[in-house]
């Protein structure tokens, strides 16, 4: 085939093309759609499975009372569940001093400000645990860390954002993680510092000194197995207090292994939920089969799509007869013809491949914001994936095989019949 | 004919000798199966492999730790004793006269509020003395151990080889 023959070809599908406009413009977008689900499907999958499993939490372990690890993940890491319940001071005090770990962090939770968690720590939180590797928690300027004996608060970027509290703003907090304004707390705390973004769930998170966690009205403590409500300017003892969890750095891999043993297979009083991207990775494993599915309908929407090609590019065929055969008798041969249905086929699944980046870019923004909003992690939606180079080859490969069928038809057609005149 | 049934025979061998060689395979996973001790010590093994104690030796602080252990050296298994003696001899460092003729270490029940458990219902116990202080090897003997209704009694092993 010369270079005459190959511009000729380019020349029969751009008119043609431009001839159908309609149908290609809606083939086209029927394909845009097609790949710009497929390639959403497989990253979004992808995102948040790294997101969830990998993404930046800043410790390493969650310790909380006996029950499923996956339900201490969620409520501690990514303030999405109900606590599983409390543990004793002096089990967070007897980690804190294990060996094994670096740093502790107590997590006390219970309480709401319009929807938005309460969590009760101590300053460890800000001042030794790195959010990301090298990471630290900074509050905007004009803003503090609290004081751990004060009733003070110091809010997330997003909660911060949504809730309109800034320094100085002063707030009650609500019983229950959920916003229920009869369960207005009596104690008011003022908001004294405002964290960066972090693009973490903490940013969704309203921190209150933990002692003051333990003086809300209404909050009793059954760290001593019996009940005890704190009293103003009285000293808590140890033996009563208790926690939701506690969050842990560890010193090595190891010492996961050892915490581990002793504390899930040894003991019987407590959860280790360790490492938290083996417990997230479970959770996936356990709803794969939804991702299964979406995949399946994104490969159906793909053979629709591919479909529709045929389809359109089929329906004009019978216009076309004439018009092949005077490309067959001004020399052109059977192989043009073909090639050219090919091609055309082809060109309409590349256009509409390039047109579904658009549809990508809009639902991965959309899937970005909505995750964002409902746990605080942050999706990288632009993220190189293979998925984005393997979609187009795949998508014009299939156009190309659906427009063999018309091809086939526009190969046999038949010279001398078709030149006939027509009325 | 001579060749289907040279092919048939070669056939029916080849699958009777795989499925030996299954069988055997079996057979000694069955019988040679390896325990590994949770806490990276050595596996002393307590009667018909009815429990283990799992020994782990810190020589930089002179302090040696005990695991109750299952049968397959998984789970901890607790246990009412208050203490566990385990005489030692032939220490490598060598640890002068009292090596020769040899010592007792009384490991004590130790309560743990991580693991719940307590002083007389505990699957670990711990002793710290000087005379670990270095040492690498040693010969030993349990005195007495009592696992679920089921007592054990001089056990002798080689630290660190243990004596599975």
């Amino acid at each position: 085939m010369n270079t005459k023959n190959v511009s000729g070809i380019f020349l029969i599908v751009r008119k043609s093309l431009a001839q159908h406009k309609l149908s290609t413009v809606v083939t086209v977008l029927s394909l845009a759609l097609a790949a710009g689900l497929v390639m959403s499907v497989f990253s979004i999958r992808n995102e948040t499975y790294d997101a969830f499993t990998g993404g930046p939490v800043g410790f390493d372990a969650v310790l909380g009372a006996r029950g499923s690890q996956l339900q201490l993940v969620l409520n501690t890491v990514f303030h999405l569940e109900t606590s599983p319940g409390n543990i004793p001071w002096e089990m967070y005090q007897a980690v804190k001093r294990n060996p094994n770990v670096v740093l502790a962090v107590p997590y006390a939770v219970g309480d709401n400000y319009r929807g938005f968690r309460i969590v009760g720590t101590d300053g460890q939180f800000f001042t030794d645990l790195e959010y990301r590797k090298g990471d630290k928690f900074k509050v905007l300027p004009g803003g503090r860390f609290f004081d751990p004996l004060k009733r003070e608060a110091v809010v997330g970027s997003y909660a911060a954002d949504k809730t309109g509290l800034k320094a100085g703003s002063k707030f009650n907090p609500f019983h229950g993680l959920v916003f229920d304004e009869r369960t207005r707390h009596a104690e008011e705390y003022t908001v004294v510092g405002v964290l960066e973004p972090t693009n973490t769930p903490s940013d969704r998170v309203i921190w209150i000194p933990i002692e003051e966690f333990y003086r809300m009205s209404g909050h009793v403590l059954r760290g001593g197995g019996e009940t005890y409500e704190p009293s103003a300017g009285e000293e808590i003892p140890d033996k009563h207090k208790e926690v939701s969890a506690v969050m842990l750095k560890l010193k090595n891999p190891q010492s996961g292994f050892l915490l581990d043993q002793t504390i899930n297979r040894q003991g019987k009083a407590a959860t280790l939920a360790w490492p938290i991207g083996r417990v997230m990775a479970e959770l996936f494993g356990k709803i794969g089969w939804v991702n299964n599915i979406l995949t399946l309908v994104a490969y159906l929407v793909v053979v629709v799509a591919a479909g529709s090609i045929l389809a359109s590019i089929y329906n004009t065929m019978n216009e076309r007869r004439r018009e092949f055969a005077i490309l067959r008798a001004l020399g052109a041969g059977r192989s043009t013809v073909f090639t050219a249905i090919v091609l055309e086929s082809a060109a309409i699944a590349g256009i509409g491949t390039i047109t579904g980046y658009l549809v990508y870019a809009a639902i991965m923004s959309t899937a970005a914001v909505i995750v964002r909003d409902q746990t605080g992690v942050a999706l990288d939606v632009f993220r190189f994936q293979w998925v984005l180079v393997i979609t187009p080859i795949v998508m014009i490969l299939l156009g190309a095989l659906a427009g063999v069928i018309p091809a086939v038809k526009a190969y046999s057609t038949d010279v001398a019949t078709n030149l006939a005149p027509m009325s | 004919m001579k060749i289907i049934l040279f092919a048939i025979l070669t056939l029916v061998l080849s699958v009777s000798a795989l499925h030996a060689d299954q069988s055997q395979d079996v057979h000694d996973e069955e019988h040679h199966h390896e325990h590994h001790a949770p806490h990276g010590g050595t596996l002393v093994v307590l009667g018909e492999e009815f429990a283990h104690l799992e020994l782990v030796l810190d020589p930089g602080a002179g302090s040696l730790a005990g695991y109750i252990l299952d049968g397959e050296a998984e789970n901890a298994v607790r246990i009412g004793q208050g203490d566990i003696e385990i005489k030692v001899k032939n220490t490598l460092p060598p640890g002068g006269e009292s090596d020769k003729s040899g010592y007792a270490l009384i490991l004590e029940a130790v309560a743990n509020v991580l693991t719940g458990e307590t002083a007389g219902d505990t699957s670990e116990f711990a002793v710290q003395s000087d005379k670990l202080k270095g040492v690498q090897k040693f010969d030993a003997v349990i005195s007495v151990i009592n696992i679920k209704g089921q007592t054990f009694r001089n056990i002798g092993f080689r630290f660190p080889e243990g004596n599975e």
